[in-house]
């Protein structure tokens, strides 16, 4: 990058070079270059210009008078340049604000200060050291002239060596003013030519310390010197990137900690600096940046931003001037997963117990269409990443048949009118487990595989549908796993007003849609209002069921509930049932 | 590599005097007055400029790397540092051979939590501030990974105790429809070692299984007696915060010879909160056992759990349908001593049957 830059200088000043050979044929200096904001003009130390030396910048302006028609030429002055630095011929100057972008090549300058003389002190002490052999020295004739001119020579150096002993130590102006006496006290001294160069160097040096000290106390440091400072830091550092800053920030922080973050200013910056970083609603928030020390800016993020997994952060400085990152593409400090445990939350446990009688023909242990349910059921509300987990078991008993066999047998015996047997018990223990997601704030899906045994009896002479589970009797016993399954959505607060709607199958014993309704006309009053379609407890005909459960909540942990339900398959085939729950809440 | 060789010719140039060129630093004008960082006014002083440093690795010394403009101007330039809330302590700047400045931290200051510094230089006058302050030091964070603060937690958790030895007995009694026994008892012995990284724990223990069950399905079958003696391995993996692996290992003896067997266990969430966990077991002649368990802590200090256990124990003949659900309380008596208890419902053929377990742990 270095080697393009320096042939990009390169090919610019050769083309000024051109450019000035060619504008030599007029007489005014004029601009050959513009480059990087600098100008680079036709003039330099021989025409009297060096650093701190002001040109003008001059425009011609050509009009016709309209009554004379003649043409009237006039150069007006647009604003002032100030040389940087300059070569013999050729100095680079830069442009006032009021001129930012008005420059052109071709444009006539005019030179404002007052010329300067500039030498090179190479080339003076080498003219000068030629004029030494021809001091014009009085020189003695006579007898002895010869002993009487070295004796001269000798009593020259001795006296100029004493003065240089004097000088040695001394700050760079008090050996130059010893010398200018020692010239004032030998205005013939051959060594004259020497020792101004002498003085000139010396006050050269001088003026250089000077200007030193000056920038050193000054209350501003010279933009240069920081973005030098910068550049040998990012060569020592092996460090190629560009930008205006440094940062010190780490590159992975805990969870909720707040982040100190420093930086390194390359260069003097113009304009107010923010620190930008992302908040949890996905807005930056501004965090002010603090001067600090020679030249640093730091900021803390505070703790309620080092949130998720990243902290996204940005610089600004000035209007939209860039800086460090942006808003599109922020810079990331990683952040550990917070890891710290909560203490156990309340409410997030529900254990429920029920009994379920279902009497579909009202003929209660002398009907053939009745069943009962029990279920335990486990709840663990994680909320994240699956927002409860249930396990649970369950137990459903019954006999179920035909409901027009049952309806038009005539010995009650669901027997059809050849005799022939249609009904069935069932007995299915069952286990589950059942993941509830909730993919939005009021919408849950609950999804509960079932496996268990099944048990199925068809002999006609049998009351209790677990005669197959516990008898030694298995005569017309079936027995087989049995699996099945439930789905639900639930839309609404689980604790609040809700609406479940969820259809379950289990093979050979029946399929199950409800639509439930849950609500708490007070807040110790839950209420629950079911209406079910099922063919449980066997495939059969399908019917109705019309539930409603309220509960009593006297304590916040544990309550009782009790079950009513209408139940038909139709309108002579229904009866009235109920059930009992218990249910706990931590 | 500390520098180059245009390192130390910028350096030079900087430190030379200019008074044989036509233009020198010193000629460019003074900037405007419009940045928000600016070196103080003041008496000469240096300028130190260097990036930085915010994090660090425990035990690796850090090493700040400076530019030091005027440095004649303050005899001592030091980064002054402490590990912790520990002393200040002096680190002093050096200069290379090609101008650049360095000051190291020694390794012994970066552990964690972490260090500070600032840096000062100090002249006739007093010390001079160039970088933070020992008010408000540059922090260099040493962060834990997050294995090692798991491992904090754990051991905060358990005050430092990483042993454990506990004795488990369980059983359930299925019954059996033609009044047989079909029942098993279970009782391991266990020492586990907690590495609490992502190894999280090793153990070693020793199991019996006493058993009777049908050895036909069948009004006229016969009782069988079905034993094992084992010892296992297990071993713990804690794959992600809330993830634990089980693996396990058993080799012993049944009432019918040589006895292998293995299992594992998944836990969704901590062992020791609310979780979910399912897994699996077998031995050889005494068959396999699954399980679901759902635990949970919202009834703090005590734990409960449900599961629902599948298990062919101890060596079942007459059906393959053996399930039960439990139910168990866990209660830490004080930090060294938890108890449990749990009691059991199921069946295998004919009417369910309870069962139970109990078990005690010692933690040192």
């Amino acid at each position: 990058m270095k080697l393009l830059t320096t042939i990009s200088i390169t090919v610019t000043v050769t083309a000024a070079a051109l450019v000035a050979s060619v504008a030599a044929a007029s007489a005014e200096p004029v601009v050959l270059q513009i480059e990087k904001g600098l100008v680079y003009v036709d003039v330099g130390s021989k025409d009297g210009v060096g650093a701190d030396t002001e040109l003008e910048l001059v425009r011609e302006v050509v009009v016709t008078d309209p009554v004379s028609r003649s043409v009237l030429r006039d150069k007006f002055a647009l604003g002032t340049l100030t040389v940087v630095k300059a070569g013999e011929r050729v100095c680079q100057a830069r442009p006032s604000e009021d001129l930012a972008g008005r420059v052109k090549v071709g444009d006539e300058i005019r030179i404002a200060s007052e010329r300067r003389r500039f030498v090179d002190p190479w080339a003076e002490r080498v003219a000068e050291s030629k004029q030494v052999k021809d001091v014009p020295a009085p020189t003695p004739t006579g007898p002895g002239a010869d002993r009487a001119i070295a004796a001269r020579a000798v009593e020259e150096a001795l006296a100029a060596r004493a003065v240089w002993e004097t000088t040695l130590g001394r700050p760079p102006i008090e050996r130059a003013h010893r010398w200018r006496e020692f010239l004032s006290s030998r205005p013939t001294t051959p060594y004259a030519p020497v020792i101004r160069t002498e003085i000139a160097s010396l006050e050269a040096q001088q003026q250089t310390l000077d200007r030193a000290a000056e920038a050193a106390t000054a209350p501003e440091p010279v933009r240069d010197r920081r973005r030098a400072l910068a550049e040998a830091l990012a060569v020592l550092r092996n460090d190629p990137t560009r930008g205006p800053l440094w940062v010190g920030a780490p590159s992975r922080v805990a969870h909720g900690q707040p982040v100190v973050m420093t930086f390194a200013v390359r260069e003097q910056l113009a304009g107010a600096m923010w620190l930008y970083v992302r908040g949890g609603d996905g807005a930056f928030r501004r965090v002010e940046l603090t001067p600090d020390g020679d030249a640093y800016l730091r900021a803390t993020i505070p703790a309620e931003l080092v949130r998720g997994d990243r902290v996204e952060w940005f610089v600004e400085i000035g209007e939209g001037a860039g800086g460090m990152g942006s808003r599109a593409e922020p810079r990331v400090i990683d952040v550990d997963r917070d890891v710290v445990e909560p203490p156990p939350a309340p409410n997030r446990t529900t254990i429920s117990t029920s009994v379920d009688y279902v009497d579909f023909d009202g003929s209660l242990a002398k009907g053939f269409d009745q069943y009962y349910q029990a279920e335990a059921d486990f709840t663990y509300r994680f909320l994240e990443p699956v927002h409860a987990v249930r396990i649970g078991f369950g137990s459903l008993s019954g006999k179920g048949g035909p409901k027009d066999i049952i309806d038009e047998a005539v010995n009650n015996d669901c027997r059809d009118q050849n005799g022939s047997y249609h009904c069935r018990s069932v007995d299915y223990t069952y286990v589950y487990t059942e993941v509830e997601l909730q993919p939005r704030p009021q919408v849950a899906i609950m999804l509960r595989p079932m496996a268990g045994l099944l048990t199925t009896d068809r002999d006609e002479n049998v009351g209790s549908p677990g005669r197959c589970r516990d008898s030694e009797q298995l005569d017309d016993c079936e027995f087989e796993t049995g699996f099945g399954f439930r789905g639900r959505v639930r839309f609404g607060d689980e604790r609040g007003t809700n609406l479940q709607i969820g259809l379950g199958f289990t093979a050979q014993v029946g399929t199950l849609f409800e639509a439930a309704y849950h609500w708490a006309p007070r807040p110790v009053v839950p209420v629950k209002l079911a209406v079910q379609v099922t063919d449980l407890p066997v495939t059969s005909d399908f019917g109705v069921r019309l539930v409603s459960d309220v509960g009593w909540r006297g304590t916040s942990w544990v309550y009782p509930s009790v079950r009513l339900s209408y139940q038909a398959r139709d309108i002579d085939h229904a009866g009235f049932s109920g059930g009992l729950g218990l249910n706990f809440d931590w | 590599m500390r520098t180059t060789s245009f390192t130390a010719l910028f350096i030079a140039t900087l430190a030379a005097p200019a008074a044989a060129q036509i233009v020198d630093p010193y000629d460019a004008p003074p900037a405007a007055r419009t940045a928000a960082v600016a070196a103080p006014a003041g008496p000469a002083r240096a300028t130190v400029l260097h990036v930085p440093v915010a994090e660090a690795t425990p035990g690796e010394p850090v090493e700040i790397v400076a530019v030091i403009d005027g440095a004649w101007a303050e005899p001592t330039l030091v980064a002054r540092y402490r590990s912790g809330d520990g002393a200040w302590r002096d680190a002093i700047f050096e200069q290379s051979s090609a101008g650049g400045w360095f000051a190291t931290i020694p390794a012994d200051a970066i552990t964690p939590p972490g260090a500070a510094y600032y840096i000062v230089g100090t002249t006739a006058d007093g010390e001079v501030a160039h970088f933070a302050s020992a008010a408000a030091p540059q922090p260099i964070r040493i962060e834990p990974t997050l294995v090692d603060r798991l491992e904090q937690l754990d051991d905060a958790r358990l005050d430092g105790r990483r042993e454990s030895v506990s004795l488990d007995l369980d059983g359930h009694d299925f019954g059996n429809r033609y009044g047989n026994l079909d029942a098993f008892l279970r009782a391991e012995l266990r020492w586990t070692h907690r590495v609490s990284r992502t190894l999280h724990s090793v153990g070693f223990g020793f199991g019996s299984i006493w058993g009777r069950t049908p050895d036909s399905d069948g009004a006229f079958a016969e009782e069988q007696v079905a034993l094992g003696r084992y010892g296992i391995a297990e071993v713990r993996v804690r794959a992600h915060p809330s993830v634990f692996i089980d693996g396990r290992l058993a080799l012993g003896v049944s009432d019918e010879g040589f006895l292998r067997g293995g299992g594992g266990a998944i836990t969704l969430g901590k062992p020791w909160r609310s979780n979910v966990s399912m897994g699996a077991d077998m031995l050889d002649d005494l068959g396999p056992t699954a399980f679901v368990r759902l635990q949970w802590d919202t009834a703090w200090p005590v734990l409960m759990g449900a599961s629902i256990v599948r298990t062919d124990l101890p060596d079942a003949q007459v059906s393959a349908n053996g399930l039960y659900i439990k139910y168990d309380l866990g209660y830490r008596v004080n930090p060294t001593l938890s108890v449990r208890g749990a009691v059991s419902y199921g069946s295998r053929d004919g009417a369910g049957r309870f069962g139970g377990g109990v078990g005690v742990q010692t933690d040192f």
